[in-house]
């Protein structure tokens, strides 16, 4: 176990310089002068212009540029935003937890309706059953996010009236930050009806994040299922006695559950992309609206260290799903 | 259907015909490319079969509601836009682009990707560890945060969207390259064609490459329901085709501001991704059964 970290290890340390590498270069790919771009309509010198350069490094070469670059990360410095001239790492900081609360919650609802469907789908075989349940995984992998928001906004917010358009929390509540994650945060501090509140507000996005990931698990658990269900070890138990419900749930599910792990590992890039559209369909004050709208407002810095911070979450979300891999399966530790 | 192909068994059936009947069995694939053709005609008739000019504006006849409402017009079959343009006519227009991004982002990922996946597994050592280390990184990134990185080098718009898209599934194409050349390699018709003096271009191109061909297929099709989702995706974002290009994704965007007056104007251009993307990944599966036995359960 330990050899397989310390290879994983390897591997994540040289990919990591890379994506270092490709952060650095592509903001200076982007054509124009970001110091042009941040005090173009300031009306100074070429002389305070070059001031500024030479504040930022500008004015050195490329190696040592990208020393200084790398220098900055290991203080935990990504450079400081255009537009808001706080710290990027502390903007991200501030973001990321309505962002991971959208997001674990995307993945518990995903996961257990997932299972859910996928165990029954491969219980009641090549029945309508089977074939609902793979139309919906079929419609829901092929769901244009935020069509899927703003059709669910129409129905359940403006025709029903149920549910909130936008936003986390009713303009009416505050709540101490504490976590960040605002349901936490609302029962920590007793307020029952700011965590209703923040509860009603996230329904919608954790649905519509949720759906994609949904779809792949659900198919993902009924092929797995099927192939573990007609193991010889299920006819064992199956012979033993056992009850229907515990074959499924404790006998298949267990081996059905590496392939399934397994996904959900490849399916942190498509999470974030979702959280990106769903925070800009829902008006949600994440780390994915915050990126794009760097994009338009040329906020390099942010650019840079969002999309680098990005990378690195997705890396060590896919390392994790590793080592769990590993745990589930005994074998897989020694193959290697 | 498949008693009349079933009622010639004189001949042994080609593997073209195999592979017909085998595809045609999946009913759900097969009324999926029914579906594709008519859009692609559709699509290349646009000019024809649509009402009016896509970007042309009717003032006088703001955000009407489709024909069958009241209020709506039977010029206007799908509604009006807050611009007075025909949404029917957009949409039309809009499978024109939506075909084409799927054709531009499919080419250039699958020639480039599978140009270094083959280099890759050929030349191995520094050069395979140059590539795909370089594909691991771009894997790294979540794909619609490169692609919005992308944009953002290159400037929106929707050829640099399309440059994007393609950027991005590049590298699932050179992983399975260069897994199935190296998986052929081992095999012995490679050695015998090599010891026939084949060059290794030679081998690469026309032995090894040919065989390799059935998953890319399949990878490809999957790739045009990817490529409109995540066009689309950009599109949405403001990052892909600009107004008054009336592509799926862009007309999806500026519809948010009229979620409550205007459901029409958000309701057809989602309806037209949400059903391409999926008959496009119903043809990949069907795809994948007739032409991969392996997988088929």
């Amino acid at each position: 176990m330990i050899r397989l970290l310390a290879r994983k290890a390897a591997i994540v340390l040289t990919t990591l310089l890379g994506a270092v590498l490709l952060a650095f270069s592509f903001v200076r790919l982007i054509p124009g002068d970001p110091i042009e771009v941040r005090y173009g309509d300031m009306d100074l010198t070429p002389e305070q212009l070059d001031a500024f350069r030479r504040d930022l490094g500008l004015d050195l070469s490329l190696p040592q540029q990208f020393l200084i670059y790398i220098q900055h990360l290991l203080r935990g410095d990504f450079g400081t935003s255009f537009t808001t001239n706080r710290p990027v790492w502390e903007e991200f900081i501030t973001l990321l937890p309505a962002t991971l609360e959208l997001t674990i919650c995307a993945v518990i609802f995903a996961s257990i309706f997932g299972i859910l469907l996928g165990i029954t789908a491969a219980v009641f075989r090549n029945s309508w059953i089977d074939y609902g349940v793979m139309s919906v995984s079929v419609t829901g992998a092929s769901m244009p996010v935020p069509w899927w928001g703003m059709m669910l906004i129409l129905l359940v917010s403006v025709q029903l009236g149920l549910l909130p358009v936008s936003g986390r929390l009713s303009a009416a509540y505050y709540v101490e930050s504490v976590t960040g994650f605002l349901t936490i945060d609302a029962l920590l501090a007793k307020d029952y009806e700011a965590f209703r509140s923040a509860l009603r507000h996230l329904v919608l996005p954790t649905i519509v994040l949720g759906t994609g990931i949904l779809a792949v698990i659900a198919r993902m658990t009924r092929s797995s299922m099927l192939e573990v269900l007609g193991e010889d070890y299920i006819r064992t138990a199956q012979s033993k006695g056992a009850s229907r419900a515990r074959i499924l749930l404790v006998h298949a599910l267990r081996n059905a559950m590496i392939p399934i792990v397994t996904i959900m590992g490849l399916q942190v890039g498509s999470l974030v992309a979702g959280a990106i559209l769903t925070e800009t369909v829902f008006s949600w004050p994440g780390i994915g609206r915050w990126l794009v709208g760097s994009v338009s407002t040329r906020d390099y810095p942010v650019l840079q260290g969002g999309v680098l911070l990005i990378g690195v979450m997705a890396m060590l979300v896919n390392l994790g799903v590793d080592v769990t891999y590993g745990l589930l399966d005994p074998r897989i530790r020694s193959r290697r | 259907m498949s008693d009349a192909i079933l009622a010639v068994p004189e001949k042994i059936p080609s593997r073209a015909v195999e592979l017909w009947k085998s595809f045609a069995r999946n009913r759900a694939a097969l009324v999926s490319s029914v579906v594709l053709v008519v859009l692609v005609l559709l699509a290349i008739c646009a000019s024809v079969v649509a009402p009016h000019d896509p970007i042309e504006q009717f003032r006088k006849d703001i955000l009407l509601p489709p024909a069958w409402l009241e209020g709506g017009k039977v010029a206007f079959p799908l509604g009006t836009d807050d611009i007075g343009r025909d949404i029917l006519s957009r949409l039309l227009h809009g499978a024109q682009l939506s075909i084409l991004i799927g054709i531009i982002v499919v080419t250039i990922s699958l020639v480039v990707g599978c140009a270094l996946g083959l280099v890759a597994a050929f030349f191995g050592g520094l050069i395979d560890t140059a590539i795909m280390r370089v594909m691991d990184i771009l894997l790294v990134f979540p794909g619609l945060v490169l692609a919005v990185v992308v944009v953002a080098v290159v400037g929106p718009g929707l050829f640099n969207a399309m440059l994007a898209v393609a950027i991005v599934m590049m590298p699932s194409f050179t992983r399975l390259t260069r897994a199935s050349a190296l998986r052929e390699l081992s095999r012995e018709y490679v050695s015998a064609s090599r010891s026939a003096g084949a060059g290794r271009f030679h081998l690469m191109v026309r032995t090894v490459f040919p065989n390799c061909v059935a998953p890319l297929i399949i990878q490809a099709t999957l790739g045009f329901a990817n490529a409109i989702l995540d066009a689309a995706a950009l599109g949405f974002l403001g990052l892909g085709a600009q107004p008054p290009t009336p592509e799926w994704g862009t007309m999806l965007s500026g519809s948010l501001a009229y979620l409550q007056s205007a459901w029409w104007m958000v309701t057809f251009p989602g309806a037209c991704i949400l059903v391409t993307v999926i008959c496009f990944n119903l043809v990949g599966d069907g795809l994948r059964d007739a032409l991969d036995p392996k997988l088929r359960r």
